[in-house]
């Protein structure tokens, strides 16, 4: 097969940023740049009044920001429209704003451990024959999961271990979420390296494929019940105008692709990625 | 600093940590204290190293992209230290409790549905006798000690935070002393010609001039984060 004019990256990452609406509230989280390359492609293709809530500084901004190592965090707040406590955004603006209708508060979650109702852990996984073994934390996670109308999910890497019949960890409220006082029709969406899926039925459910996946990768991969029609649709790939955007003004250094690999790998992306900023950088006096 | 106390550790993430707080802490081997900040990372590795640390209450422990903060996974693990999950809403909730003399702080939505009451046996069920609707209980978080790492402050303890704001100004409320360690102390009108403080002078406790004081995590506009050598201790683990 010849190859596409785009990477698994680039398509995802187009993918991500499709759902995203404009006017909508979205919210970055610790070191998830693939997201943050999707918001940015978003407010650059479809969403000019999207708001981002950067994590690293606490503020909110309107304008468009590049994807960067160096500067980033002087960056992010010279752009901030407002910078703000947690407190404040924990005891005020998300619940005030998440829940309420129509949706418009949207983030996407990468979790170390997802079941067949959507729900996710990222606290500790038990392993057999040995301890359990501690995940970061959750976060602000089982704060809010449970509120969202469509809760958005990714995995750079759809693995075999991420996927389990109930999490050992209940710290993300999917599927149904609470019922109750806050009803709702909820959706549950993953985007991963194969293919944009959605939890439903107690199963995960096919919504496209990428170009190249199939459905016999997804199922090799998925220790869980998965459900798709007899063709499933294909992913729309990444357009030219999405590809010039990302490329040219969105993320150019490419560092969504930070989250596809391990931690050491990672760290000697970063390491090189310095070195040839801290290059580039000095040139323009930036800081 | 007495062993055994609750020591609050401002910023969050790679930003403002109080890192060179941390080490004199280390020198002056305080033990078994609680640590209760909103991310764990550099400046409670130093303590944990330093075998200060009983029990790490946080929301996250890590280094961003950097890593997993492999030390305190370790520690948890091998039973070295309790790590307390918290949240967002916990931390915040639990402040505010504190600050408002309250026995705990209810949620009707934050963490329930979670496996988070039964991790913390010190978060409770109650049902609203009004509604009938099960609420959940959060405890009041009350720091001995609050250090929070400043840009600039002035003699007084007028203190300039500007960005990663986290929960510090909850905490110094909360917080029966707080401490500012500050990469210049200015005097009073040098101060006010930067712009309006943060933490004021009757929040503030205790000011000192710590240059470099939060690295190799990030204060804004002195520093950045110090991307190699966050790399290096990463990778040393």
């Amino acid at each position: 097969m010849s190859a596409p004019g785009w990477t698994i990256d680039e398509l995802m990452c187009a993918v991500m940023a499709r759902q995203i609406d404009d006017g909508d509230v979205v919210l970055e989280g610790i070191g998830t740049f693939l997201p943050a390359a999707a918001y940015e492609l978003a407010r650059a293709t479809h969403a000019p009044r999207l708001t981002i809530f950067s994590a690293i500084t606490g503020s909110f901004r309107d304008v468009a920001l590049p994807l960067r190592l160096h500067g980033n965090e002087s960056a992010a707040a010279a752009a901030a429209t407002r910078t703000i406590s947690y407190t404040e955004m924990v005891l005020w603006h998300l619940p005030a704003y998440l829940p309420r209708r129509p949706e418009r508060w949207k983030e996407y979650l990468r979790p170390a451990q997802v079941d067949r109702f959507g729900h996710t852990n990222n606290v500790r996984i038990h392993r057999v024959g040995r301890g359990p073994v501690r995940l970061p934390g959750a976060v602000g996670i089982p704060d809010t999961m449970a509120l969202h109308e469509q809760v958005h999910l990714y995995l750079p890497r759809h693995e075999p271990r991420v996927f389990t019949e109930r999490v050992d960890v209940l710290s993300g409220v999917g599927g149904d979420g609470l019922g109750g006082e806050i009803t709702r029709t909820r959706a549950e969406r993953l985007v991963t390296d194969l293919g944009l899926f959605e939890f439903a039925g107690g199963a995960l459910q096919v919504v496209s494929l990428h170009p190249g996946a199939t459905l016999e990768q997804v199922r090799a991969r998925t220790p869980i019940a998965v459900e798709a029609p007899d063709v499933p649709r294909e992913t729309e790939p990444p357009t030219d105008g999405e590809l010039d955007a990302l490329r040219g003004t969105v993320d150019p250094l490419g560092l969504r692709t930070l989250e596809f690999l391990t931690s050491r790998e990672r760290n000697v992306a970063i390491r090189a990625l310095v070195e040839a900023d801290a290059g580039a950088v000095s040139s323009l006096g930036a800081a | 600093m007495a062993s055994e106390s609750t020591l609050f550790l401002g910023g969050m993430l790679l930003a403002r940590r109080p890192v060179a707080f941390c080490r004199a802490l280390v020198l002056a081997a305080v033990q078994k204290l609680t640590v209760v900040t909103f991310t764990a990372g550099v400046e409670t590795e130093v303590l944990l190293d330093g075998g200060c640390l009983d029990v790490v209450r946080t929301t996250y422990a890590g280094l961003e992209i950097y890593g997993p903060s492999l030390g305190i996974r370790a520690a948890a693990e091998d039973g070295v230290i309790e790590l307390v999950d918290e949240t967002e809403f916990t931390i915040a909730a639990g402040l505010q409790a504190a600050v408002l003399g309250l026995p705990w702080f209810p949620s009707t939505r934050a963490l329930v549905g979670t496996d988070y009451p039964d991790l913390r046996p010190d978060i409770g069920r109650l049902v609203d006798p009004a509604s009938g609707r099960e609420l959940l209980t959060l405890p009041p978080i009350r720091p001995d000690v609050a250090v929070i790492h400043a840009p600039w402050a002035d003699s007084h303890g007028n203190a300039i935070l500007r960005t990663g704001l986290a929960v510090d100004h909850a905490a110094a409320c909360a917080s029966a002393v707080t401490i500012v360690t500050a990469e210049r102390v200015l005097a009073p009108d040098e101060l006010r010609a930067l712009g309006e403080a943060d933490l004021l002078a009757f929040q503030v406790d205790h000011v000192v001039e710590a240059p470099d004081g939060a690295r190799p995590t990030s204060c804004l506009p002195h520093y950045e984060h110090d991307r190699v050598a966050l790399i290096d201790l990463a990778e040393a683990r």
